[in-house]
């Protein structure tokens, strides 16, 4: 298993975990509380994200970058560091299920609606597993050779349906107040700007460790910028009123793309690049708890956990919730404040090693076998 | 022999915990409501915030 990664390997990951689940469902879970203000919402979240990120960057860097499973030990103790690990290996599973939910509450509710859930769910989870299986390198090479492509076909897609781009559809500004507007923000900061503080588990493994708290904000800057203009084209596009009644907006807006009756129905490569982001964003879920599995069993290896992890996100995507409604509507009230809760504990315990002394007592030169 | 009571420990606790969700879901009971749980604690705070 190699695990090492460069750091533009891991610009690349930063961007498809912001892009894959959000690039979808940004524009609904905004504009249903912020209309036609929806982007000054998506920018607000970007911006509060970054702030977090920066905290959350800059206490990792005190710690020399390693392992977020040691710090927590180093930093808390024995005792809280391990509730801790197990309380963030639990928040990676559960957020890989809910990505493994969301793909198949997409695949069948707007591309094959007669399939079942479990094909999508079964084979997005081998193919995370079988990922996980050779290592961090192995997702970080795929995700560098295939996210330049990725890139591009969003991009290409977003330029085709600005001939229907109207910025009446966008105004008045600012007419929905700043309660709506934050409540619009308040849904897509954990979802994903909280959410990846995963990352503290994969930073460690970075070559050159110099920079890396520039490309890793660099890379969310990228990931909500692009999340900040499909808002905005979504809602130029379509109107706050139909952005609101559609669950995956940015592929109902593909389906607008229309040139002389020959490039049409193209909005399955948009779905390409959102089930690729979320094939990323699974790996690196998974890959976080295997790790820190790891680390509480000091084995060599996470090998032995990878059949149970997947047996266990394929069941708690299926039963987290009833139907698509209930899963929205749970991500849009809870997401936000379930994922903050983790941050301010984990900021906590770092804050507090720091206050101690105890990110002193980290060689950054000497290597754990088991971080 | 700590190395190994630890690995022992996390893999059979992990593959109960995982077993557990598993037969949970497909015997359609559920015994682990995480999203319940997750709801009934965050829902008043959300209220609070923003009013529903």
């Amino acid at each position: 298993m190699n695990h090492t990664i460069n750091r533009w390997q891991l610009v690349l990951i930063v961007i498809s975990f912001i892009m894959g689940s959000s690039l979808l469902m940004a524009p609904n879970l905004t504009a249903f509380f912020s209309g036609q203000d929806a982007w000054i919402s998506m920018l607000f979240a970007v911006i509060i994200g970054l702030v977090l990120n920066v905290i959350w960057i800059l206490l990792l860097k005190r710690y020399h970058f390693r392992s977020i499973f040691r710090i927590t030990e180093v930093a808390g103790g024995k005792v809280v560091g391990t509730i801790l690990n197990i309380v963030i290996i639990f928040y990676a599973l559960h957020l890989a299920s809910y990505v493994v939910r969301n793909l198949s509450n997409f695949m069948i509710s707007n591309v094959i609606p007669e399939s079942s859930p479990w094909t999508f769910q079964i084979m997005i989870i081998l193919l995370a597993v079988y990922s996980c299986f050779y290592g961090l390198n192995n997702i970080g090479r795929v995700n560098e050779f295939l996210t330049p492509f990725m890139i591009l076909f969003f991009i290409c897609s977003l330029a085709l349906t600005t001939n229907q781009f109207r910025f009446s559809h966008l105004q008045p500004y600012f007419e929905q107040g700043f309660l709506k507007i934050s409540q619009g923000a308040y849904t897509t900061t954990g979802f994903p700007f909280i959410e990846i503080i995963l990352l503290g588990s994969v930073l460690t493994y970075v070559k050159n460790k110099d920079k890396l708290s520039k490309s890793y904000l660099a890379g969310i800057l990228l990931g909500g910028s692009a999340l900040i203009l499909t808002v905005f084209i979504a809602v130029g596009v379509e109107g706050a009123y139909m952005v609101k009644r559609q669950s995956y907006p940015t592929y109902e807006l593909m389906r607008d793309i229309s040139i002389i009756n020959i490039f049409e129905r193209v909005e399955v490569i948009i779905g390409v690049v959102w089930i690729f982001g979320i094939l990323v964003k699974i790996v690196i879920c998974l890959f976080t708890a295997l790790k820190g599995l790891q680390h509480l069993s000091k084995s060599s290896n996470y090998h032995p956990f990878l059949l149970p992890a997947g047996l266990l996100i394929w069941a708690m995507s299926n039963h987290i919730h009833n139907n698509t409604m209930e899963f929205t509507d749970f991500v849009g009230r809870n997401w936000t404040l379930w994922w903050f809760t983790l941050y301010m504990i984990v900021l906590l315990v770092l804050s507090l090693g720091i206050l101690r002394k105890k990110d002193k007592s980290i060689d950054p030169h000497t290597e754990d076998t088991f971080q | 022999m700590s190395k190994s009571k630890s690995y022992q420990i996390t893999l059979t606790g992990f593959w109960i915990f995982s077993m557990i969700n598993v037969a949970s879901f497909l015997s359609n009971r559920k015994w682990l409501p995480w999203s319940d749980w997750i709801n009934s604690i965050y829902s008043p705070l959300y209220k609070l915030m923003f009013g529903g």
